[in-house]
């Protein structure tokens, strides 16, 4: 897959992760984190106990109050940031242009995070964990990412609960997780996310359609073979029967918007037909979820 | 209600397919998507799962039943058949050359056009028409409708020929199609009054117009090359006239002469140059009626015939044939060899040559031979002799008196294939037989001359000379009383396959030579030419086709009166037909699209 050029690099270099609350734990990076610590910003006092570093002595308030106190700072931690990409047949297999703009936007989302000095990991999910990168950081190791995504293949079926929820590289880190997926899954989709807010990660959903499932272009008698189950449906595409898929596609969609709000999770989604300067600067900058 | 074509119903049997079409699922398109999970929502409430489905009432389906049904009624052509104000109007269109005077603006036939608009015009809704152009045959030109429109086209399209009309077998195909309604009206469009027997409403159209015509035009050898004359009849008042003769296209001579009215002036003309051919006279001056303004003749070199006469002195074979201008006749005795020179007729008497000559032969008191098996060694007496009037060659001896006609003694002939005989014994046994061979046409007496009365018998030129005249027929250029409309037979010149005719337009006819092709198509005036290539010769004649005077010429009829109720529409009582395949046609358009707009919103 050739991804990227050096310019589109340079623009994504502009770009970080949004993420709205500070995250505790983890080494020094570039996300604000519940333990003071002693980079620069300052956060609280509290009076000296022994072992406290004497650099943090706040001569001043013991000049005032003859009592010692320390400086108190918001220390900047590095965050795991989670790449969860769907590579069930669904995503690719029937469609390489969804598969695709999966991958570019796990690239995408990987060299954010990596050029904000947070460890990024990723997992490819079909109903199960089928492949994974370890956490890493530094923008250097990019190039690894790009080699897991470009040997990812979409095949299998869709079980993001079970798959989720049987995710090992996850265990005992909180960060930021995005899932990248068509939502198609056989066990539903609320279990997997509910698990992952449990497992204390901040969620991105990315919803990645593609335009035939938003809009079928297809008329007359059409048997539809499901790529994953080889399950056949039989419909005359005429008007009639493509309002109804439109309003079935609707209620789909604005049950995972709700559930995702429900869940303070954020939910874009996204046409795979669109260009990466559309989705990059385009949809997720407009959704927050790139800032 | 009636149905005109009740097999047209036969298509309600359409439904039968369509409402099988709908129970039967069609054949899908097998398409894989990502996910059928949001599809089967849709599935279930399309129902679209087994290959045979209870039939539901759809609106689709209701529409197309329906279109079916009005499809097969628009092709029953129903009719209603009432009793009411609706009437038949039968009109006859006189479409004679006659017709094509001026005299009354801006044709007489313009004019009786216009007339049967006026009364198609007056036509109720209930009242139908048939028209039909009398020309030399009648011709229907609109079947019995009420559709004004196709009644106006119809009226068009009608156009006066060159050729006199057959009014009394139209009227007669008019009575045919009146039938049983006694109600019908026969309206008559033409320009002259004669009372027939029938009740028939007259519309003459007749303006006692001026007309000259060119009524002849013929040639003779003069002196210092050709003379031609021509006739000029003047039917209006005194005139005088400019005349021109052109010879071949070329402006040869203008000629100034007056032509009292009812009378008639010839004009000669000379020193036309003998290979002139086409010899065309013209009056210059506009009249009423332009198409007998024109005459032609045809200057033919008639080539003469060369015959071959061996015998041993026959005088009255001799003189028989000598009275043909266009025969040169040699004779020798049997056996003095003349076969170098080809001749067109060779007449033997009681001789045979050891080769058959290729060209036709009239033989009389034939030997036995090898190539012709004509004679048996027999002889007979007859007592009584008979001509065969059931031969198709009975032209032959149509003028020829058998009663008187003895014969001593004949050799009895055997009646060869391909032979007719012409004249018979009182046992059936031929005396005179004809036919055609491979050699050509054979004519075979089976007596001597010297053994019967028929040389002194007046019969007996006339028979020779029609006998000389089927073999060896007149050339075309000769027919020169040609009118329009009449049929030419074409006969065909030794050695020919085929015949082509060119008119006066230059459209061209081909024929097959054999068997003898009759040319119809002489509606146009002028002159026709026909060639004729034979493997040596290419024989090229012309016939000049003329209108028919006073036939055409005499514009003065006497004029009648039109009733003045004509062109009203009377209303009489009678049946009617009313054809509604027209609305039908109309509401399976109007279906159609509704089932295109439900099919693609949904029903």
């Amino acid at each position: 897959m050739k991804a990227f050029d050096e310019a589109f690099l340079n623009k994504l270099d502009r770009l970080k992760l949004y993420n709205r609350k500070a995250i505790q734990g983890g080494m020094g990076g570039n996300r604000k984190s519940k333990a003071k610590g002693s980079s620069i910003e300052f956060s609280d006092f509290r009076e000296y106990t022994p072992g406290d570093d004497y650099r943090s002595i706040d001569w001043n308030a013991y000049a005032r109050f003859q009592r010692l106190f320390i400086k108190l700072y918001m220390e900047e931690r590095e965050t795991n940031v989670t790449i969860m990409v769907d590579t069930s047949a669904s995503m690719g297999s029937i469609n390489p242009e969804k598969g695709i703009a999966a991958k570019r936007l796990a690239a995408i989302f990987a060299y954010v995070a990596l050029a904000n000095y947070d460890r990024v990991g990723m997992g490819a999910i079909d109903d199960r964990l089928t492949d994974h990168l370890p956490y890493f950081s530094g923008k250097v190791g990019f190039s690894r990412v790009l080699t897991f995504l470009e040997d990812l293949e979409f095949k299998g079926e869709t079980g993001l609960t079970k798959a989720i929820t049987s995710y090992s590289p996850l265990e005992g880190k909180r960060g930021i997780t995005i899932l990248i997926s068509d939502l198609f899954s056989r066990d539903g989709y609320g279990d997997a996310l509910k698990w992952l807010k449990y497992k204390r990660q901040e969620l991105v959903v990315l919803h990645t359609l593609s335009p035939e499932e938003l809009d079928p272009p297809w008329t007359g008698p059409i048997r539809l073979v499901d790529c994953e189950s080889e399950q056949e449906v039989q419909v005359e595409m005429t008007y009639r029967a493509l309002g109804l898929y439109k309003r079935s596609l609707e209620s789909f969609l604005n049950k995972v918007k709700a559930f995702c709000s429900d869940m303070d999770i954020s939910y874009t989604l996204l046409n795979s037909h669109m260009s990466m300067d559309d989705l990059v600067f385009g949809s997720l900058l407009k959704a927050g979820i790139l800032a | 209600m009636s149905f005109q074509n009740p097999w047209g119903l036969a298509t309600v049997l359409l439904i039968v397919p369509i409402i099988l079409l709908y129970m039967l699922r069609q054949q899908y398109k097998d398409i894989q998507v990502a996910s059928t999970m949001l599809w089967q929502e849709v599935e279930r409430q399309l129902r679209a799962v087994r290959p045979w489905q209870r039939l539901k009432t759809r609106l689709l389906l209701v529409l197309q039943i329906l279109a079916i049904l009005i499809f097969a009624l628009a092709l029953a052509r129903p009719v209603y058949t009432g009793t009411g104000s609706g009437n038949h109007y039968i009109a006859v269109v006189d479409a004679s050359a006659r017709m094509q005077a001026t005299d009354i603006k801006p044709s007489r036939m313009g004019a009786a056009k216009q007339g049967l608009k006026d009364l198609v015009a007056s036509m109720s809704n209930m009242d139908r028409m048939t028209i039909i152009q009398a020309g030399i045959e009648p011709l229907v030109v609109a079947q019995e409708t009420g559709e004004k429109g196709v009644l106006g086209q119809n009226i068009d399209s009608l156009a006066a020929y060159n050729s006199r009309s057959d009014i009394d077998k139209a009227l007669q195909l008019a009575w045919v199609i009146r039938g049983e309604d006694e109600e019908a009206q026969v309206h008559l469009f033409t320009d002259s009054y004669n009372q027939y027997d029938q009740d028939i409403d007259y519309h003459v159209y007749n303006g006692d117009g001026n007309n000259l015509a060119i009524v002849n035009v013929s040639t003779a050898p003069g002196e210092d090359g050709l003379v031609a004359l021509s006739r000029i009849r003047n039917y209006g008042a005194d005139m005088t006239v400019n005349v021109e003769l052109r010879v071949d296209g070329s402006l040869v001579d203008i000629k100034e002469v007056f032509v009292a009215g009812g009378d008639q002036a010839d004009l000669y003309w000379g020193n036309i140059p003998h290979e002139g051919t086409i010899i065309e006279i013209a009056i210059l001056e506009d009249d009423d009626l332009s198409i007998d303004n024109l005459g032609w003749a045809v200057n033919s070199d008639k080539e003469s015939v060369k015959a071959l006469l061996v015998s041993e002195r026959n005088v009255f074979i001799e003189r028989a044939i000598g009275l043909r201008e266009d025969v040169d006749l040699v004779k020798t005795n049997p056996g003095q060899d003349l076969s170098s020179q080809n001749f067109d007729l060779y007449v033997y008497d009681g001789h045979l040559p050891d080769e058959p000559p290729q060209a036709h032969m009239l033989i009389f008191n034939p030997p036995e031979n090898a190539y012709l098996d004509l004679v048996e060694d027999k002889t007979i007496r007859p007592d009584r002799v008979r001509v065969n009037d059931g031969s198709i060659y009975s032209d032959i001896v149509k003028y020829i008196d058998p009663t008187s006609l003895h014969i001593a003694v004949s050799k009895k002939l055997k009646l060869a294939k391909g032979f007719d005989a012409l004249m018979l014994d009182q046992d059936d046994e031929p005396l005179l037989m004809v036919g055609e061979t491979d050699f050509g046409r054979i004519a075979v007496f089976g007596f001597s001359l010297h053994d019967s009365n028929l040389p002194v018998k007046a019969d007996f030129p006339i028979l020779i000379q029609n006998i000389i005249n089927w073999m060896l027929p007149p050339s075309l250029s000769e027919l020169s009383n040609t009118f329009s409309g009449d049929s030419v037979l074409l006969q065909a010149m030794p050695e020919v396959e085929e015949i082509t005719v060119v008119s006066p337009s230059g459209r061209e006819y081909t024929f097959d030579a054999y068997p003898e092709p009759v040319f119809y198509d002489t509606f146009q005036v002028g002159v026709y030419q026909v060639t004729q290539v034979s493997p040596d010769k290419t024989y090229r004649a012309y016939f000049p086709v003329s209108v028919q005077s006073p036939y055409v010429s005499d514009l003065s009829m006497e004029r009648g009166q039109m009733p003045e109720e004509l062109g009203q529409g009377r209303g009489r009582t009678g049946t009617y037909m009313k054809d509604f395949w027209k609305y039908a046609g109309w509401a399976l358009v109007l279906l159609i699209l509704v089932e295109w707009w439900v099919y693609h919103h949904g029903d």
